[in-house]
């Protein structure tokens, strides 16, 4: 939960650009243009920064990227995964 | 002509914008604010003075359409490369088999020059030429005066840049409103800033220049017909060639002072700096990799050999609101893979320029100079990632003419228009057009999945003899409808939604050319008319039924476009059977 709630505020906060802001968990980020490569490098830093973990530039495709909820499952394996080695990052 | 020697040591001298470094980004920088703001006052301090040697000066001397546009009209030098450098054919790459006959490689490039045109420029030529155009123009060229220091200024106060004379020994101060670092690599301002962030690959260069014409066409025999008639008058050589193989390119650029710069460019995974680091070495190494140019510069002597280890890099701010910037070589660099390098020197300077003439008019909001920031930042990150993911797939003729296809469409639908209508300084139109490309950036990271994931599957199962990439009709309306400035909002709009169809149906197509490749017994799966999700296209058929066969919009034709990029294509069992022709897949 806290997850989510995090990744939405920013992407309300500093990504959209209209005052509507709301954002379903499952509505698709791609199809409402909002990840573009700025923003999508913006948000990188952004999880990068609060969740400890480090983005592969590879991971940044639209299977973990495409909305709210694929960006939880995706963030959740890297925390583990993280947790697990003692390599982190690159 | 003003002698500097003289009156400039021991006193402060003081300017609107003091530019340190007279390299190609401090050169183009001062003519475009010159001609921007005729009245701003402008100091250019280089440790290099005239006469700069021709030939053998720097590397970079390779331009694509977009860096071109900067040098020819924002510059207004159109008529002078045109008369004083080469016009460049486009970039040439060979793939395949480098021991064998080298009329043989499937080749990728053009045959008659473009209408909009790039140039191949002799550095030397060039930034002697320039600083004298400078000077004319009413810069202050202060040249063999190396920067000793540049003191930020506090507030609103100005810049303190510390000089010396390399002749004399003489020491001078330049005092500023604004301060440009143009020193390149040094990257003072990066370094003392603690900017400075490690970004890409380890991949590495080597090059030397050569006297004369080493001209690609003479690696074939005369007697392969079909293969010198397909691009007539030996012009290959006004290419920027690159040999292909994994992990690895090395370059063939013309220059016009008579001589051909050579280069060799890798991914140290899989090849060794240690292996090309010296001439001797370099030799060595070309005999193993691209023997047949090996045998033909073999006795020649180099008119210099320069290196260049791990030459990517990035930074966390090129701009600032207190007034400096961090321009071409000293802000970041991507990967000399497409000629970015003036590009990006001409989208640091249009920026570096739009601050400066707000800054004047009292009308620099810091939050341009972020957005001006994140441009340049992701531009040079996206790039860099883009081409060096590419390096390990040098080795496949197949995956490599794709992933050609598919950057060419998107250097022209989505970086060109940036240049050729100044989109990223004009926070209207930006917003706007964001709007349709919005969607465009995870696309592109699917599709270098995708290439990544085809390369390690493919058997090779195709391959081709020649791409001439503007007789894809789709690319070649593309390209003229995007290569082109003065466009109104409206038009700037349409255009991307067009680009964005364009690229929405080639990513489907290229898929469907991968399939045929990896697994043809699939085919079937994809009856026509064939419609699918662009932004899940893959080689993993479990994951097809989720997400790849259902499309969020609403179908249109693809199969005009894939009989155009089919034709180009052909099995290589065809190839093997029979002998090579030379004549292209869909000239037959």
């Amino acid at each position: 939960m806290r997850i989510e709630a995090e990744i939405e505020r920013f992407i309300v906060d500093e990504l959209v650009e209209e005052d509507l802001a709301q954002i379903d968990p499952d509505e698709s980020l791609i199809e409402r243009g909002l990840l573009d490569s700025i923003a999508v490098l913006r948000l990188m830093a952004f999880i990068e920064e609060q969740f400890g973990v480090t983005v592969d530039e590879g991971d940044v495709v639209p299977d973990n990227f495409e909305t709210i909820n694929s960006l939880k499952v995706f963030l959740e394996r890297k925390i583990e995964n993280n947790h697990g080695s003692p390599e982190r990052g690159r | 002509m003003m002698n500097h020697r003289d009156d400039t040591a021991n006193r402060v001298l003081a300017c609107d914008v003091a530019i340190c470094g007279g390299g190609l980004a401090g050169l183009t920088l001062a003519r475009q604010l010159k001609l921007a703001m005729p009245r701003l006052s402008i100091v250019l301090l280089d440790r290099l003075a005239r006469p700069l040697p021709e030939a053998a000066f720097k590397v970079g001397e390779s331009t694509v359409e977009v860096g071109a546009y900067y040098l020819g009209q924002t510059l207004k030098l159109h008529d002078y490369f045109d008369e004083h450098h080469l016009y460049k054919l486009g970039l040439r790459y060979f793939f395949g088999d480098s021991q064998g006959p080298f009329q043989d490689r499937p080749e990728f490039g053009l045959s008659e020059f473009p209408p909009v045109s790039s140039y191949q420029i002799d550095r030397g030529l060039l930034e002697n030429d320039l600083r004298r155009f400078n000077a004319e123009a009413g810069v202050q060229m202060l040249e063999g005066c190396a920067v000793r220091a540049i003191a930020l200024a506090n507030g609103n106060g100005r810049h303190e840049i510390s000089f010396k004379q390399r002749e004399t020994g003489a020491e001078g101060k330049v005092h500023a409103r604004w301060v440009i670092d143009a020193m390149g690599r040094r990257r003072y301002l990066q370094k003392k800033l603690d900017l400075a962030k490690a970004h890409g690959r380890p991949c590495s260069a080597a090059w030397f220049r050569l006297e004369g014409r080493i001209d690609v066409s003479d690696l074939a025999p005369r007697d392969a017909d079909g293969w010198h008639r397909r691009v007539p008058e030996n012009n290959r050589y006004y290419s920027t060639t690159h040999l292909m193989g994994k992990g690895y390119w090395v370059w063939l650029i013309p220059l016009s002072s008579g001589s051909t710069s050579v280069g060799i460019v890798a991914l140290e995974d899989v090849h060794p700096f240690a292996g090309f680091n010296t001439y001797p070495a370099a030799l060595q190494w070309l005999r193993t990799h691209e023997p047949v140019l090996a045998a033909y510069i073999e006795g020649r002597e180099p008119l210099d050999f320069k290196v260049m280890r791990r030459y990517s890099y990035s930074s966390r701010q090129v701009f600032s609101e207190e007034r400096w910037a961090c321009v071409g070589e000293a802000g970041v660099f991507s990967d000399p893979f497409y000629s970015p390098g003036t590009d990006m020197i001409g989208f640091a300077n249009t920026a570096a320029t739009e601050m400066i003439r707000l800054d004047l008019e009292g009308e620099l909001a810091p939050e341009t100079v972020t957005e001006f920031n994140r441009f340049i930042l992701a531009l040079n990150e996206l790039l860099t990632h883009n081409i060096q993911q590419g390096y390990p797939l040098f080795g496949s003729a197949v995956v490599s003419a794709a992933k050609l296809i598919w950057d060419v469409t998107v250097a022209w639908s989505i970086y060109g228009p940036q240049m050729f209508n100044s989109i990223y300084v004009d926070a209207e139109k930006n917003a706007q057009v964001r709007k349709v490309t919005g969607k465009f950036f995870l696309l592109t990271q699917q599709m270098h999945r995708l290439f990544v994931d085809w390369e390690a599957k493919s058997p090779g199962r195709l391959t081709f003899d020649f791409i001439d990439y503007l007789t894809i009709p789709f690319l070649k309306r593309l390209r003229l409808r995007n290569l082109r400035s003065g466009k109104s909002l409206q038009e700037l709009i349409d255009d991307h939604v067009e680009n964005m169809e364009r690229l929405e149906e080639l990513a489907q197509v290229l898929f469907l050319l991968a399939v045929e490749d990896v697994m043809p017994e699939r085919l079937d799966q994809f009856p026509a008319p064939v419609w699918l999700n662009a932004w899940h296209v893959g080689l993993d058929p479990a994951r097809w039924p989720d997400r790849l066969f259902r499309p969020t919009s609403a179908p249109r034709d693809l199969e005009g476009m894939r009989a155009e990029i089919r034709s180009l294509f052909h099995s290589k069992e065809r190839q093997d059977a029979g002998s090579v022709t030379g004549v292209p897949a869909h000239a037959r």
